[in-house]
């Protein structure tokens, strides 16, 4: 293992690297405003700045990086059928390594994720990555040491205004990157997806991170998106449990003794795909200008400036848009995309060569929309079928959707049903990202529509769906020109005098089973808050617990037979409140999270126009 | 007098030179060359010059590197190149009060040797020192090598002669200092030709110094010389020269060092031995600072002791007078060696800036960067040549000077790529927090940065002085605010 070294750096050891974070400008200044502020004394607070980095800093070691290797290696050979990797682009990582401070932002889907990228990275004889991780993993008895030697920094997952962590925390992620010690690995996403989307993108660590360009402390920068796809991740359950609403349990390492059952399964095929590596510098011409920054001296704390502001915040959709194009869709997931059609048809029992027939379908549709699928022409449906485990299983000639799965027993009749349901939600959410513009001109154009009015509609459902979904803010056009063009090429559509038809039914029945269980919760949600949301800010409730009753209120709405688990789904009842914050409906308080109704007249009103427009023939309504 | 036209209508720019060498023609060249031989023929000159609307450009030594000696392709009228080297006298010395009075056009080696033989010296002594002229210096704001000791040309003129289109521009004393108003000398200093002819300076000078050492100190690498730098300028212990040279530049200086007799090869092969062995310092790293002491005997003796002390802080290891010669030898020999180069298709220019202290490290480490990835870009095949050196220590910041050159071997249009690394350089330099031009001046190549340079409103001030003291741009080079005022009128 002889990695390249970044042209640039300077050698040292992790404790060097703490040691010049704590003698480092931004630290020594904010350590003195901090003792003005609060009236302690110097020695104490660099005493306290010293324990923090102690508790913050990695510990690399490439010795123990080398014994580890082999050890991830044959938990990966153990777990996976097999891991495949994306060469060309390692290479090209490879040779970058040396030439300018690189950031690897992998998706986040998994625990798995971090050691996988390391253990590829360190197969391919790239410096391997220090990572940004949560403490949660720094309270485990031995593993929090042993991930400090592989790399991982530990950040506390709230400080808030504690002026010195944030400096330090800032200086301790910036000095990899001006030295060029290792690539600096962090998730855009932020946290773990737990929905199998791609998670709306976090800046604040990206706008550390490319601190240093803007303050000309390096050249250039290199970002590379890195999508890790797996055909079933090994938290699968756990997600599922999360989005009903069972706390997350708390990383230990009794849990990942315990948890070694895992190892006993397959889970399938993990790919590992980097994308474009894109040049900071390049993708700042003309939008950021260094020589602004060149006024402030170095010994001044630097703040940031708007256009740096935006400019970070287009390149975080960037990233999340670029990992999604390099995902690759496992059949599996189209399998559930197909179940799940079934079931909102009531059909819980599907014959297999029927499901054959859709699969073969349904997984060319998605190649010819541009989705990268793991397609080999040949249905096998029992190894499909197998990835969907426990929730679903093959009995005889059929595919059967389980309504009370094994891994459900813990939870009260109500929710059973809906964790088959949210599982294979789950998965179908995989393949979202591929088919969610054309999904969304599908639904729009249930009848024949103008182009503007198609546009016009396109908007709206793109602005309500925006938490749910990644949008590239202020491209809605371009991407609903680019989508009409698809389906137009592909003869999914037709335009005559100015009017979009849908004409292919099959298929548009399809793309909007995709979408109506994420448009029946929003209104079912919002109509509950049209009744049921605070009126004052006094009254305020917490966005948590709101969601908690909207969960409730649509368990006992529609008790039986459930035909999307997205209802009971908290992650998508809190995008459905936090879009209504954002279209300025819905007044949220930012520190106290409490949410509050003030004109639910007005807010009603839009809704019903809204409802009406989705979904004109809507029984239920 | 073809060829005095054509040499009137360029200077020393890597394009310019390559263009001559390669046989592309330039586009436009003076139509005539007149050497005025004293100030009052400059003045009936330029009169003729109103009165027949004909563009005069001034031209001293043609050694500029900004490209403002070239006619301007647009200009419709003649163009008379004015040659000042004629203008080579020293009026007056005056040992009282050390000034002394020089005709423009004198080359600064000539100039030098006059002053030195009634044991005076300027002290002004530019790279260019050879063949570049008194009236150049002040046209584009030069800068010496031993501006420590007796300051850039701004600090060291006490009175200058302009001609302009609307008669003759000068002060009415000769004294050290005068409140009144805003120095007109200031718009004089810089103003590259654009305003009028430079005719006669009044000039400070120095008795010859007692002492000139030579000295050198080594450091484990750049950043730490740097360092070393700084806090010589913090302790305001400035010696005539001191400069920074980087490994690159340090190994080619060497490159071109003389041949050694037998015996300094062994003595050299011993003190490598101990620097690498011993000190343990990383021969591919390691950086030289060059020194010359200029004063008393008991002046140089302190500074080099005080000097020595702080390298010692930094790291730093005496490394002897002949290092510190061989340094300055570069200087001087650069230039020659670029046409070498270019027998060879090697294109090279060097060029500076000047930017505070606390970001001469990452502009150097970013500019370096940027160039050798435009360089692929450009599909240059091998490794760029990209050296710097930190060249004059300020109180508050640096003088920063890189040379760059790359093998033009399969590169389609060589001019155009090395004007694409050289404009992306520079806009590394503006972002990094550094000047446009430290002593290069503006001249045509960077006249677009002017305007971000010194904001909308200044270059509207320039332009103002320009139009009010030259409405039918009879200096017409097109230098520093480019090409303004009624002159493409004026053909109609």
């Amino acid at each position: 293992y002889r990695p390249p070294k970044y042209r640039n750096i300077r050698y040292r050891v992790p404790c060097a690297i703490r040691e010049e974070v704590l003698q480092s400008n931004r630290v020594r200044r904010v350590i003195s405003v901090v003792g003005k502020e609060t009236g302690r004394t110097r020695e104490d607070l660099t005493s306290e700045a010293s324990a923090i980095l102690e508790e913050m800093g990695h510990e690399f070691s490439e010795t123990i990086l080398r014994c580890i290797g082999g050890l991830i290696r044959k938990v990966f050979k153990q777990i996976t059928t097999r891991v495949t990797v994306h060469t060309a682009g390692l290479e090209e990582l490879r040779r970058l390594s040396s030439q300018k401070p690189l950031l690897l932002m992998p998706t986040h889907r998994s625990y798995l994720d971090f050691l996988l990228v390391t253990w590829v990275l360190y197969s391919f004889d790239i410096k391997t990555p220090v990572i940004a991780a949560g403490q949660d993993f720094m309270f485990m008895r031995g593993v929090g040491a042993l991930l400090r030697r592989c790399g991982a920094f530990f950040i506390r997952r709230s400080f808030g205004k504690d002026k010195l962590y944030w400096a330090l925390f800032t200086e301790y992620t910036q000095t990899h990157i001006i030295n060029g010690d290792a690539p600096v690995e962090f998730f855009i996403e932020g946290t773990r997806s737990r929905t199998g989307k791609s998670l709306q993108p976090k800046f604040g660590m990206l706008t550390i991170a490319l601190e240093p360009y803007f303050d000309a402390r390096v050249a250039d920068i290199g970002i590379c998106p890195i999508t890790l796809s797996y055909e079933k991740t090994v938290e699968e359950n756990l997600h599922v449990r999360e989005m009903m609403g069972t706390p997350k349990p708390k990383e230990s390492t009794t849990g990942l003794i315990k948890a070694r059952a895992i190892l006993d399964n397959n889970y399938g095929t993990i790919h590992v795909n980097v994308g474009q590596i894109f040049s900071v510098y390049e993708m700042a011409q003309g939008k950021v200008d260094r020589k602004v920054r060149a006024l402030v001296p170095r010994a001044v704390i630097p703040s940031v400036h708007p256009h740096e502001r935006s400019f970070v915040n287009k390149l975080a959709y960037r990233v999340i848009l670029e990992q999604q194009a390099n995902a690759v869709v496992f059949p599996c997931s189209v399998l559930s995309a197909l179940l799940l059609y079934r079931v909102s048809n009531k059909q819980w029992q599907i014959p297999s060569h029927e499901l054959e027939v859709d699969m073969q379908w349904a997984c060319g549709l998605l190649i010819s929309l541009g989705c990268c699928v793991s397609w080999d022409n040949s249905a096998d449906l029992a190894h499909h079928t197998a990835m969907l485990a426990p929730v679903v299983f093959q009995e005889e000639d059929n595919v059967v959707v389980d309504k009370n799965p094994p891994s459900a027993d813990h939870l009260n009749s109500v929710f059973k049903q809906c964790h088959s349901l949210i599982s294979l939600g789950r998965r179908r959410n995989e393949l979202m990202h591929a088919v969610v513009h054309a999904a969304i001109i599908a639904k729009v154009l249930m009848r024949p529509k103008t182009r503007e009015r198609t546009l016009m509609e396109y908007q709206q459902l793109r602005d309500i769906l925006q938490y749910e979904f990644i949008f590239m803010p202020g491209r809605g056009e371009a991407d609903f020109q680019c989508t009409t063009q698809q389906l137009l090429d592909l003869g999914l559509l037709t335009v005559s005098a100015d009017v979009y038809k849908f004409v292919d039914m099959d298929t548009r029945s399809f793309l909007t089973s995709l979408l109506d269980p994420f448009l029946i919760t929003y209104i079912d949600s919002w109509q509950f808050c049209i009744s049921y949301m605070p009126r004052t800010a006094q009254h305020g409730q917490n966005i948590k617990s709101f969601c908690n009753r909207v969960q409730t209120y649509l368990s006992i709405l529609y008790c039986e037979p459930y035909t999307h688990g997205e209802s009971v789904n908290l992650t998508v009842l809190e995008n459905s409140i936090l879009v209504l914050v954002k279209l300025g409906h819905v007044v949220m308080d930012k520190t106290k999270k409490t949410v509050y109704c003030c004109d639910p007249l007005a807010f009603s009103n839009a809704i019903s126009l809204f409802a009406f427009t989705i979904y004109p023939l809507s029984a239920k309504l | 007098s073809g060829i005095n036209a054509e040499y009137g209508g360029h200077g020393h720019l890597c394009e310019e030179i390559y263009m001559l060498r390669s046989n592309t023609y330039f586009k436009r060249i003076p139509d005539v060359v007149v050497y005025p031989g004293c100030h009052d023929d400059v003045v009936k000159l330029v009169e003729l010059a109103v009165k027949y609307n004909v563009v005069i450009i001034p031209m001293g030594g043609g050694t500029s590197v900004s490209g403002a000696l070239m006619c301007p392709e647009e200009e419709v009228r003649p163009i008379a190149s004015l040659d000042m080297t004629e203008m080579n006298r020293i009026h007056w010395i005056d040992p009282e009060n050390l000034m002394a009075h020089i005709e423009s056009g004198i080359i600064g080696q000539d100039l030098e040797r006059k002053l030195e033989s009634e044991g005076y010296t300027t002290g002004h002594q530019p790279d260019s020192l050879e063949f570049s002229s008194l009236g150049g210096w002040v046209a584009t704001r030069a800068s010496g090598m031993k501006k420590n000791v007796y300051g850039n040309i701004e600090d060291m003129v006490v009175r200058i002669k302009m001609v302009t289109a609307k008669g003759t521009l000068e002060k009415s004393c000769q004294v050290p200092r005068i409140s009144a108003g805003p120095d007109v000398h200031e718009f004089i200093l810089g103003s590259e030709g654009t305003l009028g002819v430079i005719t006669e300076v009044t000039m400070k000078i120095k008795p010859l110094p007692e002492c000139t050492r030579y000295g050198s100190a080594i450091f484990p690498d750049f950043d730490k010389g740097i360092q070393f730098m700084h806090a010589v300028s913090r302790k305001q212990i400035y010696p005539a020269s001191i400069r920074l040279m980087d490994n690159d530049q340090l190994q080619f200086g060497l490159a071109i060092k003389p041949e050694k007799t037998l015996i300094e090869q062994f003595t050299d092969t011993i003190k490598r031995m101990y620097i690498t062995r011993l000190r343990g310092f990383n021969p591919t790293k390691l950086a030289l600072c060059t020194l010359v002491f200029e004063g008393s005997t008991a002046t140089v003796e302190k500074q080099e002791s005080e000097i020595y002390a702080v390298a010692a802080e930094y790291g730093g290891i005496p490394a002897g007078e002949e290092n510190g010669k061989t340094g300055y030898l570069l200087t001087f020999n650069i230039a020659y060696l670029r046409d070498l180069g270019m027998n060879y298709g090697f294109l090279a220019e060097s060029f500076e800036t000047s930017v505070p202290w606390d970001r001469v490290s990452d502009l150097v480490k970013n500019v370096k960067q940027r160039i050798i990835i435009v360089c692929r870009e450009e599909g240059v095949r091998h490794p760029p040549h990209i050296s710097s050196r930190v060249t004059q220590a300020y109180d508050t910041g640096a003088c920063c000077y890189f040379y760059f050159g790359f093998g033009s071997e399969g590169v389609p249009d060589p001019l155009k790529a090395y004007s694409a690394i050289e404009r992306s350089a520079r806009e590394e330099v503006l972002a990094n927090g550094g000047s446009v031009s430290h002593h290069h001046g503006i001249g045509k190549v960077r006249s677009d940065y002017l305007e971000s340079s010194i904001s909308p409103v200044g270059k509207q001030a320039l332009v103002a002085i320009k139009n009010e003291l030259d409405p039918n741009n009879i200096f017409g080079n097109g230098n520093l605010i480019g090409v303004v005022g009624p002159s493409l009128k004026s053909k109609l």
